[in-house]
């Protein structure tokens, strides 16, 4: 894996984990001080930064937002926050590393049938009916490399990347 | 009974002692189990022996929160008298119940040290429990260990300063085991460690939780100016501040006088453009049939309906709706009609898993 690389996948806008299967590699080769400097640099002249802590690594611009810009930047932020929040409330002892089940997810949410919930699933995705939500759900946290299948093969494991520090630090900023 | 008669009635009812092990509730048991005291009745319903239940968890290493230790202080009496008789008499049988003893405490020693670590590791690994229960164990299991330290090392002194030179066999005894009783009392001090970082850590996840549940109670009530404050003094650090493209270049939103000028221009052009209305041709495109391999869930939600099933997973895999699948495009096919069946008021999970790793969930 060469610079050339790792920068093709980080200007998709790829926010990569150290517990990631998919971009082990890719992190791997920015945990070295070295290569993490030389990125650095790079993407500094382009108007980039190139983010790294506590086991993820993403890009950021450098340049002031559009109105449009900073309301998808906002929006998405919080979509991710209220899910993550989700995810906290079912599964208190949720942490990177560990294996989320779909039909797990069911099953607490059944259990719990709780009216909060429902109420952030309604934020998300404009409806509170679990048939809809369960597979939208678990898109939008892969999506957003929150989490990622732990093989092809599985329908039903995700894996829990380092990257639900980034928001998890945010939440820490704020409160 | 003979041991050996015992270990053959735990064999020939090995089903009903694993069903009561498991907390199900008994009503009726042969009365060979009663007699053996195997079992005792309380109220309508038949208990596994609390003695037995004890034997079998230690076995299988596993501590319950509720665990008393206790102290050493019966048989540290026990064995200042017995070693005063010993002194005075010089008779053996006082010197043979001293080694027993000692050899007592040295089992108490090391099965606590086996407790211990196994409380350790389940409240480590315990997530069912309410993350404030768990700290409140967490804590009395602190407060335990703490009350262990005392007789501990009251045990360990009485065995390296008073019993030592009492006699050349217990010397001995004393030899071999000094080592192991040593490490059981300094790992005490590590336990106490581990416990602590734990209960740290649990209460930075608890406040971690309450502060993400503020959080998102805050964006659902659109009171979040101070989060939008955050996020936009920092954004240059921060995610989702460029546009994600699957293509291998970054890209950025338009510009607001961008779109500005191309409203402008779509405006223009749309105010010039001319539009004939389409000639109408008598030609009717005939209707492609189409085969779709789409599953009947009303048919399988009908058959189940009648039909009832104790693994729903199981029953979707082998309905002829998914008779035209095979292999992994099957286990695929029934998965997604699994999920989709999980909304459903009838449905019920359980606990376990099936042979497919898969929740296993019943039509009721």
């Amino acid at each position: 894996m060469g610079i050339d690389e790792v920068f093709k996948i980080l200007s998709r806008g790829v926010m990569v984990s150290i517990n990631s299967q998919k971009y082990h590699n890719v992190a791997s080769f920015l945990m070295l001080e070295e290569n993490f400097d030389e990125l650095y640099v790079l993407l500094k002249k382009l108007g980039f930064t190139l983010n790294g802590e506590n086991g993820y690594f993403f890009i950021s611009k450098n340049e002031s937002m559009s109105e449009s810009e900073r309301n998808s930047f906002l929006n998405k932020h919080k979509e991710v926050l209220v899910a993550i929040a989700i995810l906290k409330q079912l599964f208190p002892y949720l942490d990177r590393g560990n294996i989320l089940k779909q039909t797990d997810f069911i099953y607490s949410y059944k259990q719990k049938e709780d009216t909060h919930l429902a109420q952030k699933f309604e934020y998300i995705f404009q409806t509170k009916d679990l048939k809809d939500i369960v597979e939208k759900f678990f898109d939008l946290l892969e999506k957003n490399f929150i989490i990622e299948k732990k093989d092809s093969e599985s329908k039903d494991e995700y894996l829990v990347l380092s990257s639900i520090e980034y928001y998890l630090k945010i939440v820490q900023s704020v409160a | 009974m003979k041991h050996i008669d015992l270990i053959k009635l735990l064999s020939r009812y090995d089903d009903v002692i694993d069903r009561a092990y498991r907390q199900e509730n008994l009503y009726n048991i042969d009365e060979e189990l009663l007699d053996s005291t195997l079992f005792i009745k309380i109220n309508d319903r038949y208990k596994l022996n609390k003695n037995y239940l004890n034997f079998v968890d230690s076995i299988l290493q596993r501590v319950d929160f509720s665990i008393i230790f206790g102290d050493y202080e019966k048989e540290y009496k026990e064995l200042v008298k017995l070693k005063k008789r010993f002194l005075g008499t010089k008779n053996d049988f006082y010197k043979n119940s001293i080694e027993k003893l000692v050899e007592n405490l040295y089992e108490k020693f090391y099965n606590r040290d086996r407790e211990i670590q196994m409380l350790l590791l389940r409240l480590e690994n315990d997530n069912s429990l309410d993350i404030d229960i768990l700290l409140e164990h967490a804590n009395d299991t602190l407060e335990k260990i703490y009350e262990l330290i005392d007789a501990n090392e009251k045990v360990g002194y009485f065995f390296r300063e008073e019993l030592r030179g009492v006699d050349a066999s217990i010397d001995r005894l004393l030899q071999s085991i000094s080592v192991d009783i040593l490490k059981y009392i300094q790992n005490i001090d590590a336990y106490i460690d581990q416990i602590n970082r734990f209960i740290v850590q649990t209460k930075k996840r608890r406040l971690q939780n309450r502060q993400i549940l503020n959080i998102s109670n805050i964006i659902l009530k659109e009171e979040d100016s101070s989060l939008d404050e955050y996020l936009q003094h920092f954004s240059q650090n921060l995610y989702f501040t460029h546009n994600r493209s699957q293509k291998n270049r970054i890209e950025i939103f338009a510009d607001d006088t961008d779109i500005l000028k191309l409203r402008k221009d779509v405006k223009s052009i749309l105010l010039n453009i001319d539009v004939k209305s389409p000639k109408k041709e008598g030609f009717i495109k005939p209707q492609i049939c189409e085969k779709l391999d789409i599953v009947n869930i009303d048919k399988i939600i009908e058959d189940l309906q009648h039909q009832k099933s104790d693994d729903i997973f199981l029953f979707v895999k082998e309905h002829s709706e998914l008779k035209k699948f095979q292999d992994r495009e099957l286990l695929d096919e029934s998965f997604k009609v699994y999920l989709q069946l999980s909304s459903k008021n009838e449905i019920l999970f359980q606990k376990e898993f099936n042979d497919y790793d898969v929740k296993v969930a019943q039509w009721v």
